[in-house]
């Protein structure tokens, strides 16, 4: 584990990991409840945090991927800083130009009914995301770019896969999940 | 200290801005398509139209990494000097409303970041998350006041929603200035709710644009909904 690992870690760890003095909560769906939530918001918007997750995501793709030659792309609005931010950072820090385009959850209501934000090219997207569980985000970011005919990069990148090993996204989608840490390192 | 920024270059900024806005995010109705098939429909049941002929995409130039560094550096020099001139406070945090602000926030820290000055940001929901937390704000607030900003300033409802997010959720003293890429009203130069006064500073307004159907600058976003309806001669 380099510095930038160990120190994303530890903000997860403090900032991100809520446990309720009631140890209850209650979950998305009717029923559910957590005793725990990752909440990575509370440290994405943390100028050093952010860095540090530029400075991974830069070793990480130039490790596993090679190239740097697509486009990132989310699902609203959890991904929206890292959307923003790693193109920003990359410029800043590498002189790495990468596009970025939002995948809204619904079509807007109103206007041009748009599902997309930004600007997509010609290139491959790559799918980001601060949290992989269920990879739902993951699918409908996956089932929106194949409808609007936009080429899709063979990976995913999270910055916390939350299961101990990596994930099954064969269940979802045929890609290899790219993350920065596990539950398990946690 | 962040230094001071050259007139010039600024100058040559809020062109390129202008540019990019007018070429990549404004969609200007043709005023020969039917209604029906694709213009743009107004936010609320009361705003709807027939003559709405303009739309602001500016998500598009929120996802663009060398405008996003146009607008913070105009944004954070123009913080500062107030700051400077004891306008504004020693220390401030961002805040916005949702996605659209989220952008703008990511880009003015990493923009600080260059001149090793830390400076914290969150974001408000509009509602409640319904579960979990059921929380208001993402990220982690500070003491600081807040400076509000989003992409275009039309009633101001969402610097409101800020305001009472941030008092009543937060106990958060609103500081002086708020900070838009478009501001839809001319003569909008403060906005008065409640008992807070907060001035709004623009790159623009919407007179600043030509918003009149223009072949050569016509385009329609490719995944709109309807754009089957299209007629073929819009392709």
């Amino acid at each position: 584990m380099n510095d930038d690992v160990i120190f994303i870690k530890n903000m997860i760890r403090s900032r991100c990991m809520i446990t309720p003095s009631h140890n209850i909560m209650f979950g998305k769906l009717p029923g559910t409840r957590y005793s725990r939530q990752y909440y990575l918001a509370n440290a994405l918007y943390d100028q050093r945090f952010l860095e540090a997750v530029a400075r991974q995501f830069y070793r990480t793709v130039e490790q596993e991927i090679g190239h740097f030659d697509f486009q990132i792309t989310g699902r609203e609005w959890s991904s929206c800083p890292l959307l923003t931010g790693l193109p920003i950072l990359l410029k800043q820090l590498y002189n790495i130009h990468i596009n970025s385009f939002l995948i809204k959850r619904e079509r807007k209501t109103y206007g041009l009914n748009n599902i997309i934000e930004g600007c997509p090219n010609q290139l491959p997207a790559l799918i980001v995301d601060d949290l992989c569980n269920s990879t739902n985000s993951f699918y409908h970011c996956e089932k929106t770019l194949a409808a609007e005919d936009i080429p899709q990069l063979e990976y995913i990148f999270a910055i916390l896969n939350k299961h101990n090993s990596n994930i099954d996204t064969d269940k979802y989608c045929k890609k290899k999940a790219l993350y920065i840490i596990s539950g398990d390192q946690l | 200290m962040i230094p001071k920024l050259d007139e010039k270059l600024k100058n040559d900024m809020i062109e390129q801005l202008h540019e990019y806005i007018d070429r990549h995010c404004l969609f200007r109705c043709n005023p020969d398509v039917h209604y029906n098939e694709c213009c743009p429909v107004g936010k609320l049941p009361t705003t709807y139209r027939k003559d709405m002929s303009f739309q602001f995409f500016l998500r598009r130039l929120t996802h663009n990494s060398k405008m996003m560094t146009f607008v913070s550096s105009l944004f954070i020099h123009d913080l500062f000097d107030k700051m400077e001139q004891g306008l504004e406070y020693p220390n401030v945090q961002l805040c916005g409303l949702e996605s659209s602000s989220i952008p703008i926030m990511i880009a003015m820290q990493a923009y600080c970041s260059r001149f090793n000055i830390s400076i914290n940001s969150f974001s408000i929901r509009k509602e409640r998350k319904s579960y979990g937390l059921f929380n208001f704000v993402d990220g982690i607030p500070t003491e600081a006041p807040v400076v509000i900003v989003d992409d275009i300033i039309n009633s101001g409802k969402s610097i409101m929603n800020c305001i009472d997010c941030c008092k009543y959720e937060l106990n958060l003293k609103p500081a002086k200035n708020s900070y838009s890429i478009i501001k839809f009203n001319n003569h909008m130069e403060s906005l008065k709710y409640k008992e807070n006064v907060i001035d709004i500073t623009s790159i623009f307004v919407v007179n600043d644009f030509n918003i009149k159907y223009d072949e050569s600058k016509y385009w329609l976003p490719k995944d709109c909904e309807k754009i089957e309806n299209k007629r073929a001669d819009y392709f």
